[in-house]
């Protein structure tokens, strides 16, 4: 009867090893912290900023943007002091821009600098006068780690 | 370091128990310090570590045969086997497939089709024997064992039952005998028989939402848990076989019980200080879920048995069987259950995203010798289910759920020496469990994954009659648990440990049971940071006392009062305490608060009885006083990452959650029984000045959320022959007892139909068939306790038919 019960209980020791091998959460996924909020920039000019859930622009309550101009918009994100997080496009962040307002303005996919600090950029274009609204969303290893609020564009004439 | 320490408590808890009166040491002295290096844990070695876990087992085992063993040399005692037959009281035929449980000692049995059956290893004292059997009035007899009747190795019992006319008894108020008990210490009762095949359901919340003071909450088909009495998740411990789940159900609303109720033999639930043996937290009480997957008696011959079921309201089908197998001294299980299920069907239309498939199976292998019993067991499930979408926007599409657990357990019994001065027996449990889950959001990228691995540890010793007690148990027991999960913040490792007593005296008329327990925690993340928001991310350790009384009094033959004072104490998860980040299946983005002060409350319940030949009253009044209940207070506020989803932050607040239950059954005529229960629940938080200055209210407390509105209901059952009729009248108030951001729930009626019918196949099978109507007036109702309530009302009218067959 000692037989069966060392090989009963061996059987359970193996499966045990056996369960032991696999780590299903990758270190990797583990990334830092979200950031608190994000500034659009344009020939480090400041566009427009969100911190916390309010965006605040430095003059009125919109980019403004004439119909035809183009211009670069470099985005930057935020720790909750104001200091500039930087993420790494080769840590698995992406970055993405939702047009919903795609027949007044043009915006391009966004683009990566790669440096010491890679710096994301993107282009829009103002098609008709109008109002319009966009979002930038950080990604990281396929799924959303932060969603702006809308960034208001007053496009004119 | 802390894992060393745990397992060394243990390891010194176990020296302590085993050392005997000096006339008593045998001579084979102990070897401590072997086993203790065996099991020693390598300086700086994590959880999970293939060192830790296997030495921890290999340790168990050489401890077992090294502390335990000597120290339950049987060198002067007999084991007594309990065997008998059970008859049919009219007709004298024997009858097969009933299920017998021996309080106290852990034992249960089935009769096999000459009514036969064999229980082993049973120590001098005196015992409950139940019997359950569908079609049979429940029976429960006293068995004594004498201590000085050493040759006396068998006792032989014949035991007749009664035909159950209807099936009122089926839902047996433990409270209303002796010290009855099951795998429970003291259960306030147990759901088996036709009781439990009426009401099974998919899932544990499902089969037990009916049963007065139970409520369910839900998020979608699967993800379901049950809530007693307003209290759930923590506060409400589910164990299987006696040991706990260790899934994350209690975590999140859309975390699914791993816990299959369709193979259970019975379902105890018990409050007080029977609660104690598991858990510090569980104010709410314990629910255990029966299985008897690990085998204590060698039964005659082989059994099992097969069941199929299907569900209307989702196309739901599910099948599956078990087969025990006696070879020798070993026993033999296997179990194996298939459910799948498409999206839920309601008077509005079908929920999106609610299908579930799920797998379960176990295997076992026991040793039943003259010591005692020893056995392991290897679990695994696998369940995939999904959660309908977010009107709102957090996840428009829903969210898939692919869940994945093992569990490994080991149960080593021992009985004392007859003249053992203190013990009856002693019971090792060790057990080790994986649980992962993926959250994968519509786009197939994984959101969320969780991934626990839990290694607990415990002993047990049931103890003999002393100065001040009849018996009970003493345990120690350690836990160690490592939590991982992607985008919800710090991993951590959490180790625990407890020592408890529960004892119980009494005379004719009062009863005593009391329970003591003393717990330490200490949840490690893996690194000390300051993160925004929740500051600084560090060590805790909590210790804390627990306590319980019960007093039970027969004031007069038909009339009985009881009284349970309770003492919880519960350190925050992990979970509570560090998690920040988005958990879209739930619609929130959830932040934890590292400097989270323990939970501590005072429960109190009164209850009265009534039983006299054709009427049974029961009403009970309970207030449970919060120090610090934690909960995830939904803040209101946007999350700044995710605009769609609120953040939730847990917190800790004085609150207070009381209420009041009665239920009655009039047997009207000898096959007519008409049953009603009406059961209120309600909780109040209160809020600091600060909380009252900043959100500008005048009033010092407002609801708790999720509590279960009041419910009435009413129910007649008829039997004729071996047909069974049931019709259930539930009315359910509006609850507008509303806690921050809480929308109301409308009141309703559902009314609920059941035919059972069973029959044998010469004796050798026992066949029974369950078909439920469940809202048959097709009403578009909503569960106040679910999380999905504002966007999709329960299922519509559906048929459930379950066919069980045992062999």
């Amino acid at each position: 009867m000692k037989r069966y019960q060392i090989t009963i209980y061996t059987i359970f020791l193996s499966l045990l090893l056996l369960s032991c091998t696999n780590n299903a959460t990758d270190s990797d996924h583990d990334h830092d912290e979200p950031p608190a909020g994000v500034q659009l920039l344009s020939n480090q000019n400041q566009l427009a900023v969100q911190n916390g859930v309010e965006i605040t622009y430095p003059s009125g309550t919109s980019i403004p943007l004439q119909v035809n101009e183009t211009i670069l918009v470099e985005v930057q994100f935020l720790h909750d002091d104001g200091d500039v997080i930087v993420y790494h496009a080769d840590e698995g962040y992406s970055l993405e821009v939702l047009n919903k307002s795609s027949d007044i303005l043009q915006i391009s996919s966004p683009e990566v600098v790669f440096n010491e600090d890679d710096e994301w950029f993107f282009q829009i274009r103002g098609l008709t006068s109008g109002s319009a609204t966009f979002a930038v969303e950080l990604k990281h290893a396929g799924h959303s780690d932060f969603l702006s609020r809308d960034f208001s564009v007053t496009v004119s004439e | 370091m802390r894992s060393i320490f745990a397992f060394a408590l243990i390891f010194f808890f176990l020296f302590v128990l085993s050392i005997r009166p000096a006339v008593s040491v045998p001579t084979s002295a102990v070897s401590v310090p072997t086993s203790t290096e065996i099991c020693r844990l390598p300086e700086g070695a994590g959880f999970g570590t293939v060192p830790f876990v296997s030495g921890a087992f290999i340790g168990g085992n050489v401890l077992h045969d090294v502390l335990v063993r000597s120290a339950f040399d049987r060198d002067k005692s007999s084991p007594v086997i309990v065997r008998g037959i059970v008859l049919d009281t009219e007709t004298g035929e024997p009858i097969g497939f009933v299920y017998l449980h021996l309080d106290g000692v852990n034992r249960t049995a089935y009769t096999d089709k000459d009514g036969k059956f064999q229980i082993e290893n049973v120590p001098a004292g005196a015992y409950h024997l139940s019997l359950h059997r569908v079609g049979y009035k429940e029976k429960e007899i006293e068995i004594v064992i004498e201590d000085s009747s050493p040759d006396a190795t068998i006792v032989d019992v014949t035991i007749t039952l009664d035909r159950r006319d209807v099936q009122s008894d089926v839902l047996v108020l433990a409270n209303e005998s002796n010290f009855s008990s099951g795998k429970l210490a003291r259960p306030d009762f147990k759901i088996t028989g036709e009781a439990l095949r009426k009401e099974v359901g998919a899932t544990l919340a499902e089969t037990l939402e009916m049963i007065p003071g139970f409520a369910s909450r839900t998020m979608g088909s699967t993800p379901g848990r049950p809530v007693l009495r307003g209290l759930g998740d923590e506060r409400l411990l589910i164990l299987e076989d006696g040991g706990a789940i260790s899934d994350a159900s209690s975590f999140s609303a859309d975390h699914a019980l791993t816990l299959d109720p369709s193979g259970s033999d019975e379902i105890e639930i018990a409050r007080g200080p029977s609660a104690l043996m598991y858990g510090s937290h569980a104010l709410g009480g314990v629910i255990n879920v029966v299985k008897n997957r690990i085998s204590s008696s060698l039964p005659p011959r082989p059994y099992g048995s097969f069941q199929t079921r299907i569900n209307s309201a989702n196309h739901g089908i599910s099948a599956g069987g078990d087969l025990t197998i006696p070879a020798g001294a070993m026993v033999f299980h296997g179990d194996l259950m298939a459910k799948t299920s498409s999206s839920t069907k309601t008077p509005v239309g079908t929920t999106p995203n609610s299908d579930a498939e799920s797998l379960f199976g176990d295997f076992a292998w026991s040793l039943v010798r003259s010591w005692g019993y020893t056995g392991v067991r290897f679990h695994a499930s696998r369940m995939n289910y999904g959660i309908p979408p977010d009107a709102n926007g957090g996840h428009p599409e829903g969210v898939d759920i692919e869940m994945f657990q093992t569990r490994m357990e080991s149960r080593t019994e021992r009985l004392a020496a007859s003249d053992h001065p203190l013990f009856k027996l002693m019971e090792l449990k060790i057990s080790y469990n994986r649980y992962e889950h993926d959250e994968i959001e519509a786009s197939g990228f994984i959101g969320t994954s969780y991934d626990l691995e839990t290694l607990t540890a415990e002993l047990q010793a049931k103890t003999k009659r002393n100065v001040l007690f009849e018996g009970g148990t003493l345990g120690i027991s350690t836990e160690t648990e490592h939590y991982r999960v992607a985008d919800q913040g710090i991993n951590s490792r959490s180790t625990s440990g407890a020592i408890f007593a529960v004892q119980q005296t009494g005379g004719d008329r009062i009863s005593v049971q009391a329970g003591l327990r003393l717990d330490l925690t200490n949840h490690q993340p893996e690194r000390e940071i300051i993160r925004p928001v929740l500051g600084k991310i560090k060590g805790r350790t909590f210790a804390g006392l627990s306590g319980s009384v019960l007093l039970t009094w027969q004031i007069h033959s038909n009339w009985s009062a009881g009284w349970t004072l309770m003492h919880s104490f519960r350190p925050p998860g992990a979970e509570e305490l560090y998690s920040r980040g988005p958990h879209l299946a739930v619609y929130s983005y959830e932040i934890g608060n590292p400097n989270l002060r323990a939970e501590r409350g005072w429960g109190h319940d009164v209850h009265i009885a009534f039983r006299s030949g054709s009427v049974k009253f029961r009403g009970s009044a309970y207030y449970n006083d919060f120090s610090n209940y934690i909960y995830p207070r939904d803040t209101g506020e946007q999350s700044i990452p995710n605009p769609y989803v609120n953040v939730y932050q847990h917190t800790g607040s004085e609150a207070v959650i009381y209420g009041l239950e009665a239920e009655l059954t009039a047997e009207l005529t000898s096959n007519f029984d008409l049953r009603g229960s009406a059961g209120l629940v309600n909780g109040r938080r209160f809020l600091s000045e600060e909380e009252q200055t900043i959100r500008g209210l005048d009033g010092a407390e407002e609801p708790l959320p999720m509590m279960p509105p009041f419910r009435l209901q009413l129910e007649s059952l008829y039997q004729y022959n071996a047909l069974l009729l049931s019709i259930r009248w539930t009315q359910t108030a509006d609850q507008d007892r509303l806690a921050e951001f809480e929308t109301e729930t409308e009141g309703f009626s559902r009314v609920d139909a059941s035919l059972q019918y069973r029959f044998t196949d010469r004796g050798k099978k026992l066949h029974t068939i369950s078909v439920r109507g469940d809202n048959l007036t097709n009403a578009t109702y909503r569960n106040h306790l679910s999380r999905i309530k504002d966007v999709f009302p329960e299922p519509g009218r559906h048929i459930r038919i379950l066919y069980k067959m045992f062999f």
